[in-house]
C-alpha cells in the first residue's frame, strides 16, 4: 500500500479547517474521503474539490502544497505518521493523541495546543502559543514532544502541564507563561518575561535572557537531571544533543515567586 | 565423575524461588558510585537475618548508564515481593540518598514496578520535583551537594536464590585459592551475584538444631574438626570445605555461573589440593530448583 497523499490544488482564498480529517481517517472508511465536508471560510466544501487524493495507506499520510492557510492539520491524530512537505497553518496537531507529525516548512500559531501524546517536529519556525491551551481549558499541552528547529513566537508552552518542547532557535516573550509542569528547552535565547506566572516545570535556556524580579537566584549548579535530558535529546542532533555526555553547569532561578514558585529557569551555555 | 583428579559428587544444589531486581547506581566517578553500591549491598549475605541478598553484578561504563556517568549494577533478592520492596526502599534511602553525587535507577525492562524513589522523594519536604524523560519518571530531591536523582520505580521479577557448590580441599589455603579462582570467573557471568563475603561462605548450614529456637545450624557433616565424632561427608584427604552461593535472575543464569565456577576449581586440580566438589541440599523437598553437579559439568564439556 502506498502512502495516502493529499495534494492541495491551489491556495484557498480563506482559512480552511482540516481538523475533521484525522477523526474521519480513524474510522477506516476511505471511500467517502473526497466527499468529506470541510469548512472553508464561511462555506462547506467537499475535500475532493480542494485536494487531489492518491494512495490508500492512511497510517502514512502525506500532505503536499502550500498549506499555510490550512488550519487544524493532524488535529486529534491517534497513530501513524503525517508528513507536510511545505508550511502548515494554525492549530497544527491540536489535541494530538499519538503518532508523529513532521513539517518541512514553517507552522502557524497554536501548534500542539492541548496535545497529550505523540510528537511534532517542525524544521522551520512556529508561531505564538505553541504547546499552549485551548480556550476554556485548565491545562495546555499535557504530554508528548514538540521539536522546532527554527524560532518560536510568544507565550510558548502557556499553561503547559507535561511533556517537552525543544526549540533550536529563539523564543519570543512570555515563554513558559503560567506553566504547570513539563520541560521547555530553548537553544537560541528568549524574549522578555520568560516563565511569567509559572508554578512548576523547567525552562532551560541557552543564550541571552532577562530574568524577571519574581525569580530567585539559586546560583550556578551542576544538576544530574540535565544529563538525563540532554542524553534523551541526543538523537535529535544539533543543537539539542550538543551537551550530551558532559556535565553542563546551569544557572538556576526559581519562580515565579508571584505564583506557586516551584518552577525553574536553567540558563546554560 | 572425576575431572583433573577432582571427584564430582553425584548430588545437587537445591535452590528457591525469590523476587529480584536490578538497580543501577551512578556517581560523579566510579569511586563514589562504588561507595554507594558497596553500602547498598552491605550486610546482605543471607535472607535469614539480612532481609535481602545483594551484590554488585558488574561495573558500568558511562555509555551504559541512563545519565552517562560511571556506575555499578546491583542485584537484590528477597523471599517475597513485599520484603523486596521494603528492602529496596530502606537500603536506597540509607545508602544512595546519603552517598555524595550518587543517583539510582531501575535496571530491568520488564517485571512489576515497585517503589524506588516514589516514597523517598518526601525527604525533599515539598521541594522535590519530578521529570519524565522518555516515559520514565525521575525524582529530584534537593540535598546538600545538589540533587539526589532517583527513578520512581524499579522492576521486580521472579528469580532464583540459593544455587551453590562446595569446594573440598586438603587445607584452608588451597580452599581459599580455589574459591577465589571460582569467584573471579563467576563475576564475569551476567545476571548473578555471590552474596557472601568475597563471594564465599564457610558456615554452610543444615536444617534444624538441637535448640528449639534455632531452625538452622552448622553443617556438621562437612566440619573437619568433627570428622571422627559425627557422620562425616568429608573424604579422608579433605581438611577444609568452602561454599559458594549464587543468586540469579533465572535458573539458567545460575547453571552457567555454577559451571564456570566449578570448571575454574577443577582446572586447579588435585595437584593444587582440590579433592572434591559437592553441593548443599535439603533432600530435594524444600526447593523448587535442583542443580545437578554432574549434569551441569557434563553439558559444559568434560576436560
Amino acid at each position: 500500500m502506498s502512502a495516502l497523499t493529499l495534494t492541495l490544488k491551489h491556495l484557498p482564498a480563506g482559512r480552511l479547517d482540516l481538523s475533521p480529517l484525522m477523526p474521519f481517517l480513524a474510522s477506516g472508511e476511505l471511500s467517502g474521503l473526497p466527499a468529506l465536508p470541510l469548512q472553508l471560510a464561511t462555506q462547506k466544501i467537499p475535500l475532493g474539490e480542494l485536494f487531489e487524493v492518491n494512495g490508500s495507506d492512511a497510517t502514512q499520510l502525506v500532505l503536499q502544497g502550500d498549506l499555510s492557510r490550512v488550519d487544524g492539520i493532524g488535529a486529534a491524530m491517534q497513530t501513524g505518521s503525517l508528513t507536510l512537505a511545505g508550511n502548515a497553518g494554525a492549530y497544527l496537531g491540536t489535541g494530538l493523541l499519538g503518532g508523529e507529525i513532521n513539517v518541512h516548512g514553517h507552522a502557524g500559531n497554536f501548534v500542539g495546543v492541548a496535545m497529550r501524546k505523540g510528537s511534532i517536529h517542525i524544521k522551520g519556525n512556529a508561531g505564538d502559543y505553541l504547546g499552549g491551551i485551548l480556550p476554556g481549558a485548565m491545562q495546555g499541552m499535557a504530554g508528548g514532544q514538540i521539536v522546532v528547529q527554527g524560532d518560536v513566537g510568544e507565550r510558548c508552552g502557556d499553561r503547559m502541564r507535561r511533556g517537552a518542547i525543544l526549540i533550536g532557535g529563539k523564543v519570543g516573550d512570555y515563554a513558559g507563561s503560567r506553566m504547570l509542569a513539563g520541560t521547555i528547552a530553548v537553544f537560541g535565547g528568549a524574549g522578555k518575561h520568560a516563565g511569567y506566572g509559572m508554578r512548576r516545570g523547567t525552562l532551560m535556556i541557552r543564550g541571552e535572557i532577562e530574568i524577571d524580579a519574581t525569580f530567585a537566584d539559586c546560583g550556578e549548579q551542576v544538576l544530574p537531571i540535565t544529563n538525563l535530558l540532554f542524553r534523551s535529546w541526543e538523537k535529535l542532533g544539533s543543537p539539542f544533543g550538543d551537551a550530551a555526555g558532559q556535565a553542563t553547569p546551569v544557572h538556576r532561578f526559581m519562580g515565579d515567586r508571584g505564583a506557586d514558585g516551584k518552577g525553574e529557569i536553567l540558563r546554560f551555555k | 565423575m572425576n575431572i583433573n583428579g577432582v571427584h564430582i559428587e553425584d548430588t545437587f544444589a537445591e535452590a528457591f524461588g525469590m523476587r529480584g531486581t536490578r538497580l543501577l547506581i551512578t556517581g560523579e566517578n566510579l569511586k563514589w558510585a562504588y561507595h554507594g553500591a558497596t553500602a547498598l549491598t552491605g550486610f546482605a549475605t543471607s535472607v535469614i537475618a539480612c532481609g535481602a541478598e545483594a551484590g554488585i553484578e558488574r561495573k558500568l561504563d558511562p555509555s551504559e548508564t541512563p545519565d552517562g556517568r560511571p556506575g555499578a549494577s546491583v542485584l537484590m533478592f528477597a523471599t517475597s515481593s513485599k520484603e523486596l520492596a521494603a528492602q529496596v526502599e530502606r537500603r536506597v534511602g540509607q545508602t544512595i540518598l546519603t552517598c555524595p553525587t550518587a543517583s539510582c535507577f531501575g535496571g530491568l525492562s520488564e517485571g512489576d514496578p515497585i517503589a524506588l524513589g516514589k516514597n523517598l522523594r518526601y525527604f525533599g519536604d515539598g521541594w522535590q520535583a519530578s521529570k519524565v524523560v522518555d516515559g520514565r519518571r525521575f525524582w529530584r530531591v534537593p540535598v546538600m551537594d545538589g540533587e539526589f536523582v532517583c527513578e520512581e520505580t524499579t522492576r521486580m521479577v521472579r528469580a532464583v536464590g540459593g544455587g551453590n557448590f562446595l569446594i573440598l580441599t586438603r587445607n584452608s589455603q588451597d580452599a581459599l585459592a580455589a574459591a577465589e579462582a571460582a569467584i573471579e570467573a563467576m563475576r564475569k557471568v551476567p545476571n548473578v551475584i555471590m552474596p557472601f563475603p568475597g563471594g564465599v561462605v564457610r558456615s554452610g548450614s543444615k536444617v534444624g538444631s538441637r535448640y528449639k529456637t534455632l531452625p538452622a545450624s552448622t553443617n556438621d557433616a562437612f566440619c573437619p574438626t568433627l570428622r571422627g565424632v559425627v557422620k562425616s561427608d568429608l573424604p579422608d584427604e579433605a581438611g577444609c570445605c568452602l561454599e559458594i552461593v549464587i543468586d540469579g535472575i533465572t535458573a539458567d543464569d545460575i547453571t552457567i555461573a555454577m559451571r564456570v565456577g566449578m570448571q575454574a576449581v577443577c582446572a586447579r586440580g588435585r595437584d593444587q589440593g582440590v579433592i572434591a566438589l559437592s553441593a548443599g541440599n535439603y533432600g530435594g523437598k524444600l526447593g523448587q530448583f535442583h542443580f545437578k553437579l554432574r549434569e551441569i559439568l557434563a553439558e559444559g564439556g568434560v576436560q
